[in-house]
């Protein structure tokens, strides 16, 4: 059996701790130190990159706030306005049919007096006709003319 | 055993012969360089140039050998902390990590066919837990000086069980190199055996040689995960072993 050949235990022993001594200051100084940086470098742009992150987030959402904010000022704003508007409109159109109301009142009094007129003016020539129709045909009934005034009388009797 | 008994290598433990390639004489110590000791230095240069290269300019977002080295480094580090913990974990980590990834490449280096595996010997898994056991000792012994012989016997245990518990506790103290040592050199000794064993039916039966390969490609799946396995399990007992040197395990 090889492994129990004790003079060939010397040189194994004898390379073993040089190499590994060799291994363990490369390791040491050299490879470790730098894989830790650049670790620690990953490490630390990770961080920084969640951190910015997180700060973008908190401005997008104070933006969103903000946003929100002159949303709803705007929109109350064109709710005041449309209602001032609203009203402004109400007002005018009121005051617009009040002034047509008048006129119009106005005017049905004016046509109305005038109808009372003419229909006055009607009557009173109907009497007059009358008056002359029974005049003439008295005339030729009985060959005697009677008075104006009594015709009138006789018009105004009957009527 | 019946090593060297023919030039030509064909029992299943002569792949674990150690070969002289240069002859280093160093004052009467034995310093060659062999196959266990290039297969230690491709180890040490895959593993550099791995954290080194791998990581290319250290991108941001990165690449699949950059990923590669992070998801090692992390593994260590997020083993570390969850059972050491705190600063001891910072200290410790270039240890445990060489330790590792030292171990994941030799176990994973020796599965190439035709090169050497350094873990399958019993003297290099035995002289890194020995580095471990003493240095964990050690630590224990600063960090706690007298009071680390508490470890043998926990506060609140009567007296009259001390006969028992603690030779208990010495002998499974002192266990604990040894299982670390054993637990990976044999793993790893037995894989390459039954792989061995296995080539070999392959043409000793013919045509149906093709059943053993079959298995062999099974068997050389679950090499590989035995080799990542066994290096997990022994840089996380060296964790562990760390951690009951701080808090001498009941805080």
């Amino acid at each position: 059996m090889p492994q129990l050949e004790i003079p060939d235990y010397g040189p194994q022993v004898f390379w073993l701790v040089v190499t590994f001594i060799v291994l363990l200051i490369l390791m040491w100084s050299l490879a470790l130190p730098r894989i830790a940086s650049v670790l620690e470098r990953r490490r630390k742009h990770i961080e920084d990159d969640l951190e910015s992150a997180a700060k973008f987030k908190q401005d997008a959402e104070e933006a969103i706030k903000s946003y929100e904010a002159s949303l709803a000022e705007a929109r109350s704003k064109a709710h005041q306005l449309m209602a001032e508007t609203q009203a402004e409109l109400d007002r005018q159109a009121a005051a617009q049919r009040a002034r047509m109301d008048a006129e119009l009142a106005e005017k049905q009094a004016e046509a109305e007096s005038r109808i009372q007129e003419a229909r006055q003016q009607a009557l009173s020539s109907v009497r007059q006709v009358a008056a002359e129709a029974a005049r003439a045909a008295t005339e030729r009934l009985i060959g005697v003319e009677p008075s104006q005034a009594s015709a009138n009388a006789a018009v105004e009797s009957k009527g | 055993m019946a090593s060297a008994e023919n030039a030509e290598h064909h029992g299943p433990l002569d792949q674990f012969t150690i070969q002289r390639y240069v002859e280093i004489d160093l004052g009467g110590f034995d310093a060659s360089f062999t196959n266990s000791s290039l297969l230690m230095v491709a180890a040490v240069i895959v593993i550099f140039l791995l954290t080194t290269l791998g990581m290319g300019r250290g991108r941001m977002v990165p690449g699949r050998l950059q990923s590669v080295v992070e998801m090692l480094y992390e593994m260590v580090a997020g083993m570390l902390g969850d059972i050491v913990g705190g600063r001891a974990a910072k200290r410790f980590f270039p240890f445990v990590f060489s330790l590792f990834t030292f171990l994941l490449l030799g176990n994973l280096l020796g599965l190439i066919p035709y090169s050497f595996t350094f873990t399958s010997h019993i003297i290099v898994t035995i002289t890194f837990a020995l580095v471990v056991f003493v240095g964990v000792t050690i630590l224990a012994i600063i960090i706690h000086k007298h009071k680390f012989l508490t470890f043998f016997l926990p506060p609140g245990v009567p007296m009259w069980m001390a006969p028992l518990l603690v030779p208990i506790e010495i002998v499974s103290y002192i266990a604990r190199p040894i299982s670390l040592a054993v637990r990976l050199f044999a793993n790893m000794m037995a894989g390459h055996s039954i792989l061995h064993v296995f080539g070999g039916f392959v043409f000793a039966l013919g045509f149906f040689g093709f059943l053993p390969f079959a298995f062999i490609i099974a068997l050389y799946g679950l090499e590989i995960l035995v080799a990542v396995l066994q290096a997990y399990v022994f840089a996380i007992l060296t964790c562990l072993y760390i951690r009951d040197a701080i808090f001498l395990h009941h805080e």
